[in-house]
């Protein structure tokens, strides 16, 4: 049975909304609306930028139906990523009902984080020791880089706040206690910082956003190339309000 | 150098469990990430920035396709987690440091790291996937060859 196009922009808006909000890059959710588009004979317009997907299918006599959704964005997820893809691999092969997949759909859109909070704090401190090390950084200041980003990534992510808030707090903090411990262990607190800031610093943002540059996606690109700047400077900011308190206290 | 590579390796997969990758998926992201590295690490003298970099995604890129290919995995996670020990963050916020502490020389120093390093892996990712193509075009023509 042929689907109706208002269930058909009902999966797609499960599929976009669920992709950007994880962490997708606007490519991604482009080829995946328009595969789904395709299957059911329509032609399909996608624009996607970080918080915003617009969407309209046409059918083969001109009318159009369209759709733009506000999405709120959140952390990288590739757990969700991953389940996506599967899901759409899955209903474009015929291997499941769109009934099924728009449950399901559902379902992983309600799905809690993967790991639990304190693994992945672990895993922030020990990503973060190991950058300190990679960066030149000796043993004993990767283990400070390690020992203080963990509880603060616990303690961040604790915090329901905006996004620039977080971020000024995780540079101050950080850059407060790596001062703090360069001093009184004579350590180099520069290697302990670049460290424990990795967790925080938009790295992977700033090359997604050159990415979706070089595919022209220019609204997409140039939007996480702000969000990205935005982070570093509310980092940054945090950092330089630390080393300025710290300059009082050591 | 070997430490480095292995705390490279170590990186990538904390990095993995932080941005949720499936649990399948991370030893050989992690893998991909050190290999990264130590092909970073060989070229970064001879070659420069930029060129290294470029060189390490490039492999990064090669790899992740062929692993997502024989495994039937997502792309995005292998790649993600690969250039995390190559991505600018580092440079990124010396350079918004210099900048706010109007230390332009540095600063400029610091933006062109980052920019150079951003391109590279820009670059090197997007050659991968057409090197990817051709490689998989000259598989399927030789097993035709085969075929007759």
């Amino acid at each position: 049975m042929a689907m109706r196009p208002e269930d058909v922009l009902f999966m797609m808006i499960l599929f976009g909304r669920g992709i950007v909000s994880s962490g997708g890059s606007a490519t991604d959710v482009e080829v995946a609306l328009e595969s789904i588009g395709k299957k059911n004979g329509f032609k399909t317009e996608v624009a996607s930028t970080p918080t915003v997907i617009h969407i309209s299918l046409i059918e083969p006599d001109g009318r159009s139906w369209s759709r733009i959704e506000r999405i709120k964005v959140e952390r990288p997820d590739f757990y969700r990523i991953t389940a996506y893809r599967n899901l759409l691999r899955e209903y474009l092969d015929d291997e499941t009902s769109w009934v099924d997949i728009v449950e399901s759909l559902k379902l992983l859109e309600s799905t809690r984080e993967r790991y639990p909070l304190l693994l992945r704090s672990i895993c922030s401190g020990i990503a973060a020791m190991a950058f300190s090390y990679v960066f030149g950084g000796n043993l004993l200041e990767s283990v400070f880089s390690g020992v203080i980003t963990a509880p603060i990534f616990l303690l961040l992510s604790l915090i329901p706040s905006n996004r620039m808030l977080i971020d000024f707090l995780a540079g101050f903090m950080t850059t407060i206690l790596a001062v703090l411990c360069g001093y009184f262990f004579d350590l180099n607190s520069s290697k302990i910082i670049v460290g424990s800031i990795m967790p925080y610093v938009p790295g992977i943002l700033i090359t997604n956003s050159i990415l979706e540059l070089a595919n022209r996606n220019l609204v997409s690109g140039s939007s996480k190339f702000t969000e990205a700047i935005l982070i570093l400077v509310s980092l940054v900011f945090g950092a330089s309000s630390a080393f300025f308190v710290a300059g009082g206290l050591v | 150098m070997i430490l480095r590579v292995l705390a490279s390796l170590i990186a990538g997969a904390g990095f993995a469990i932080i941005f949720s990758v499936p649990a399948g998926i991370i030893p050989l992201a992690s893998c991909v990430a050190a290999l990264g590295w130590l092909v970073y690490e060989f070229t970064s003298g001879l070659l420069g920035l930029a060129l290294s970099v470029f060189l390490s995604s490039l492999i990064i890129g090669i790899l992740s396709r062929l692993i997502a290919t024989l495994k039937h995995w997502p792309l995005q996670p292998l790649i993600v987690v690969g250039i995390v020990p190559l991505v600018p963050g580092s440079s990124a916020f010396y350079a918004m440091q210099s900048f706010m502490s109007e230390d332009l020389f540095r600063a400029f120093e610091y933006s062109y790291r980052t920019f150079s390093s951003a391109s590279g892996i820009v670059i090197g990712l997007v050659a991968s996937s057409t090197v990817f193509n051709i490689i998989e075009k000259i598989i399927e023509l030789s097993n035709k060859n085969n075929n007759i």
